[in-house]
């Protein structure tokens, strides 16, 4: 509830409200023209300012960074609990309430000591702690999150709340009856109405869970199927081969390093051995050499056969005839002579012979020694080898590994990225039966909200029945409004709004205890709607307001405000407040005009 | 048998083996390097006829009767005339 709104702007309307219903009217002046339209007589503005002293977002472009207004505090008395608590703001300093020491002391914010008694000292909290404060005040919303159901993201808000409690034509908020702007996300108003209307806004916080997660699943699934990330990912059936594959040589070099034994001069045996082995075969050679030599030395003492006595005989005699006039030696002497030549010539074989086969033995034993040392140093390195090709298996073997463990995981992703899609089905499945379910058990607190809206739609309605449908969707919580007649943001689209907005005042006052007690509605929300269905409105805007003690504001076109006065059966003047604004030079809220783009 | 003949070719002929024996018996040899050199000597000649062992020390032996070689010790050398 609000007691008044003021600024430090001199030409400034403060402007006070009472319980029960207010209306602000705002004049034509007789010179308007299309461009100074009644809008700027401050209806709108007057929005603006009480969303600025409840802690909403002040960008550049927001009407309080306006030079002519940046310097100047508005403040605004509400009430909290049952103390009525003056916080002001500024676009300049925009972080910050500033808030009276009393004030500040009474929300729990301590103060310097007020010495001198003055009850002028100010404190400042931060804009933060203000909208916690508020939140907690009028929505019940723990003051500290951690450990709470409203810790992380989604959780509902103060500014998100109070959006649907003063709605805001400049960011769409009067465009449907679940949003308090056009930009607001379903995250966002599923919570927020499931929270006011007292149905488990938890359920609804899950289903933005899952479109954060199907948003960056399709994401992925995009850059994988355009090839951003085709290499780094893959699908589980190109993978699984190349992993099974690596498998196999891991088990495969795994055995190879298990049995494999260090021999610690590995390399100098196996060179000695590849040494014996080439002596081997050049003593081979030298033994079949020596074989042949034998073969020929023995052929030649079988067909060296020495001539017979005969043909000494002969030859001596030959050799009397034929040589007559040659000196012969004695025929005894030449016998003795042939007799140890021949003797010479096997003599000398058999030495050769000898020679050849000592050669032959010397060379087998050698061969014999040579083979049985490489096959004893061929026995020691058997299944061995030198401590380098160990080094080199176990490098192998450690990239492999790791090349297994980098397929394993991208198994894995890419895995978890098919699943997802098909988990993804299933929960949003089991999400909507969850949703369902939780309405089932919120059955008292929808029924109370479309018994509310019915009523009021029957109360600006005479011929019209309509209904508030809260549906549990596989999308989420999804809250609509069926008058016969609607649609076309006409009149009756505006009324919807009307009719909900008093449903969740009423509702805010029974949950939260008293809740905000506050609903502003400005002219726009009237726009094209009957007289009599204003009248109507104001009237049951009013009922509502006194039956949660609190305030309905209202800011009205003086003409539109006559035709639904001539249209009502209670008596309005009584309830318009005494300070008018009129569209001239000076009559608007901040009493002078200035462009806004 | 010692000089070449009708029934004997030139290089059967005894005398002619032993000519052959004294151009390679340049210094004292034993019998089988004095064997080896005159077989090798006759490979060289395409048309030579077949030398047998025992027709090559009956050429010694005749080298030996008329007094062109001496025995010295194992070896043989050849008999300078005096």
């Amino acid at each position: 509830m609000i007691r008044s709104i003021s600024s430090t702007l001199p030409t400034f309307k403060s402007l006070g409200f009472r319980s029960g219903l207010n209306i602000i009217l705002a004049d034509v002046a007789e010179t308007s023209t299309d461009r100074h339209t009644r809008n700027s007589a401050g209806k709108t503005s007057l929005v603006e300012i009480i969303h600025f002293l409840l802690g909403s977002d002040a960008g550049k472009t927001s009407l309080f960074k306006h030079e002519a207004l940046i310097d100047h505090t508005f403040t605004v008395e509400l009430l909290l609990g049952d103390r009525w608590i003056r916080a002001s703001r500024s676009g300049a300093r925009d972080d910050e309430i500033v808030l009276s020491s009393a004030d500040a002391d009474a929300l729990g914010f301590a103060s310097a000591p007020d010495l001198f008694g003055s009850s002028d000292e100010l404190t400042s909290i931060p804009l933060d702690a203000w909208k916690e404060i508020l939140g907690g005040r009028w929505f019940a919303l723990p003051a500290g999150r951690s450990g709470t159901d409203f810790a992380g993201k989604g959780a509902p808000s103060f500014r998100q709340l109070v959006g649907y409690f003063a709605r805001r034509r400049k960011v769409g908020g009067l465009n449907a009856i679940e949003k308090n702007g056009s930009d607001q996300q379903p995250a966002s108003w599923q919570v927020s109405i499931s929270y006011l209307l007292g149905l488990d806004w938890r359920v609804a916080r899950k289903f933005q869970d899952m479109r954060d997660r199907r948003k960056a699943i399709s994401v992925l699934s995009k850059a994988i199927n355009d090839g951003d990330l085709g290499e780094i990912f893959g699908t589980t059936a190109e993978i699984r081969p190349e992993l099974a594959r690596a498998e196999e040589q891991i088990e495969k070099l795994r055995s190879q390093v298990d049995s494999f034994q260090v021999h610690d001069s590995y390399r100098d045996l196996a060179s000695q051995a590849a040494a014996l082995k080439d002596s081997a075969t050049e003593l081979t050679f030298a033994l079949a050499e020596a074989d042949s030599a034998v073969e020929y030395i023995t052929k030649a003492l079988d067909q060296e056969t020495p001539p017979a006595y005969a043909d000494v005989e002969r030859l001596y005699a030959a050799a009397g005839v034929e040589l007559p006039d040659v000196a012969l030696r004695r025929f005894d002497e030449v016998k003795a002579f042939q007799a140890s030549v021949a003797t010479n010539r096997r003599l000398y074989l058999q030495q050769q012979i000898d020679e050849v086969f000592a050669e032959r033995d010397r060379l087998r034993e050698e061969l014999e020694i040579a083979t049985g040392k490489r096959t004893e140093i061929l026995r020691a390195l058997d299944g061995k080898g030198a401590f380098e090709d160990l080094i080199r298996l176990r490098e192998q073997f450690g990239e492999l590994v790791s090349r297994a463990e980098t397929l394993r995981s991208k198994l894995k992703h890419a895995a978890a990225l098919e699943n997802n899609k098909a988990l993804l089905k299933v929960e949003a499945a089991d999400l909507e039966l969850m949703l369902r379910h939780s309405h089932e058990e919120a059955e008292d607190s929808i029924k109370r909200a479309t018994v509310l809206v019915d009523h009021a739609i029957t109360t600006l309605y005479d011929d019209r029945t309509g209904n508030l449908i809260v549906e549990a969707t596989r999308s989420g919580p999804k809250f609509r409004m069926d008058i016969q007649g609607g649609g076309n943001k006409g009149g009756i689209d505006m009324m919807k709004l009307f009719c909900f907005d008093t449903a969740l005042l009423r509702i805010a006052f029974d949950r939260f205890a008293p809740g905000p007690r506050m609903l502003v509605h400005d002219s726009h929300l009237f726009d094209g709607v009957d007289s009599r269905q204003v009248a109507q409105a104001l009237v049951y805007g009013m009922e509502i307001a006194g039956e949660v003690g609190g305030q309905y504001i209202v800011a009205l076109n003086s003409d539109e405000f006559d035709k639904a006065e001539l249209a009502s059966d209670v008596d309005l003047k009584p309830f318009v407040n005494p300070v008018k604004l009129t569209d001239d030079e000076t009559g608007g809220l901040f009493g002078f005009r200035f462009d806004l783009e | 048998m010692i000089l070449p003949g009708k029934n004997l070719q030139s290089d059967r002929a005894l005398l002619t083996i032993g000519g052959e024996i004294l151009a390679v018996l340049d210094r004292e040899s034993s019998v089988s390097t004095i064997w080896d050199a005159v077989r090798a000597r006759r490979s060289k000649r395409e048309d030579a006829s077949p030398l047998p062992f025992d027709w090559f020390v009956l050429a010694l032996s005749l080298l030996y009767a008329i007094q062109a070689i001496e025995p010295q010790g194992d070896l043989l050398r050849r008999q300078t005339i005096a």
